[in-house]
């Protein structure tokens, strides 16, 4: 290592000047291309040009010409027709010839069976409830349960937001004074890295936090506590095994989704 | 009481943009670097900065654009891991150990990541953290154990906990909101 260097100075210097082998992305041709065109490529475009389909045309093999249908065809349809048409209504006059082979039972069955299906009903989608109600009625209800809200888009206009989520926050899409779209905001530790679960202190004196939780069991069992509960950003609680041992002193270990510990509870 | 943010005019929107891009560009292509080389750092760039102009009512009301932009073009570009970095001869700088760099490539990843940002992007840990999608605190964590390993394996020595810390920005309790509250 160079002797006056540390590490950290190295990084910086290096950092600092390795950007400058990279050719700049400029503004003006982000706003350039974002105004004349649709389509991003404008800021890579293609350098090789698409293949001329003649050149494949050899290896394309034609498909054969169609035939007309033959006369006799159109005959045998329309008797095919006649003998269904004959058949269904001896089978609704209750006769035993004809087409109708099974009991009276069975067709009854299959009648019933089609009347009594369930007519299709909205399902319970997220925030179902707010859908249609006027805008007024909307923002009562929020503010009656105490919620937060936001109108996001009206009537074709996107509003500005802040992408801070809020937890149970309701953010409206508004078509004519109606409801038609919802966003509810939930936090996690997925899309908060500062999110702690409500009553959980965060001891931050274990040194535990960004580790893994395997590190973070085998460094607790080497510090003498007890790590016997883990809690996921589902909120799931796996069973796991205690390390070490169950002691006096446990720790409850909450972990995001790359299974790094962001918060410490002590039981 | 119910308010609205009134939509940017176009005008001031790409003059606040250009601004913002000229800020942001060097960065985002200096962090690139780190994560696909100097190849794939341009693409990237644009990428995240395309993004952000489509994006841009969005990003202009983020507290931490930086970090965020730079998953943006992580996600848009289908960039090879670990592309070319050069030499720090290539670059002229005598004095940086020419063994950094593939100690650095050796790192764990999370590690890699968090020490490249912070201390040769001079990215704050809010902004890695944002980066990499992970706590603050995690890295801190990821940085410590990134330059020990680089240390452990250049040969150098650990300077205090103070020095190897970038400044932190102060939590405010400020929370711009468009909606109303109960």
């Amino acid at each position: 290592m160079s002797p006056n260097l540390d590490v950290i100075d190295q990084l910086s210097q290096y950092g600092n000047r390795v950007g400058d082998g990279v050719k700049p992305v400029r503004a003006a041709d982000v706003l350039r291309t974002a105004t004349t065109s649709a389509s991003r490529n404008e800021l890579h475009p293609v350098t090789t040009q698409p293949a001329d389909i003649e050149e494949h045309e050899a290896y394309v093999t034609p498909l054969p010409a169609r035939r007309p249908p033959a006369p006799w065809l159109g005959i045998a349809a329309g008797v095919l027709v006649v003998a269904l048409v004959g058949g269904a209504i001896t089978v609704a006059r209750g006769g035993d010839g004809g087409l109708g082979t099974g009991s009276d039972d069975s067709v009854v069955s299959t009648l019933a069976t089609s009347v009594v299906d369930d007519p299709p009903t909205l399902g319970d989608c997220p925030g179902c409830e707010w859908y249609g109600l006027p805008t007024d009625d909307a923002i009562a209800k929020a503010e009656a349960e105490g919620r937060e809200w936001r109108i996001a888009h009206e009537d074709g206009e996107d509003f500005t937001l802040a992408l801070d989520l809020r937890d149970r926050r309701v953010d409206f899409w508004i078509t004519n004074g109606i409801v038609t779209f919802v966003h509810i905001e939930s936090l996690s530790a997925a899309y908060d890295p500062d999110y702690l679960p409500e009553g959980v202190q965060n001891l931050d004196d274990t040194g535990y936090l960004g580790l893994t939780l395997n590190d973070a069991m085998y460094q607790s069992g080497q510090d003498g506590l007890t790590t016997c509960e883990v809690t996921q950003p589902n909120g799931q609680t796996p069973a796991i095994h205690c390390e070490p041992p169950a002691g006096d002193d446990e720790l409850h270990l909450y972990v995001d989704e790359a299974g790094l510990v962001i918060a410490i509870a002590r039981r | 009481m119910r308010t609205r943010t009134r939509p940017v005019e176009a005008t001031t929107s790409e003059a606040a943009f250009t601004t913002f891009a000229d800020v942001v560009e060097p960065r985002l292509r200096r962090a690139y670097v780190g994560w696909c080389g100097v190849d794939a750092a341009h693409d990237a760039t644009a990428e995240a900065l395309a993004w952000a102009w489509q994006h841009w009512d969005r990003v202009s009301a983020m507290k931490n654009p930086l970090g965020y932009l730079y998953r943006v073009g992580q996600t848009q570009t289908r960039a090879r891991k670990q592309g070319r970095m050069p030499a720090p001869a290539e670059l002229g700088l005598p004095q940086v150990e020419p063994e950094l760099i593939p100690a650095l490539r050796a790192l764990p990843d999370q590690q890699r990541a968090a020490v490249w940002l912070v201390h040769a992007c001079a990215f704050t840990y809010a902004e890695c953290g944002e980066a990499m999608g992970i706590s603050a605190s995690a890295v801190g964590t990821h940085v410590r154990r990134g330059l020990d390993a680089l240390r452990a394996r250049l040969g150098g020595t650990t300077p205090d906990a103070s020095t190897t810390d970038p400044p932190r920005r102060p939590k405010t309790g400020d929370r711009t909101d468009t909606g109303g509250t109960s």
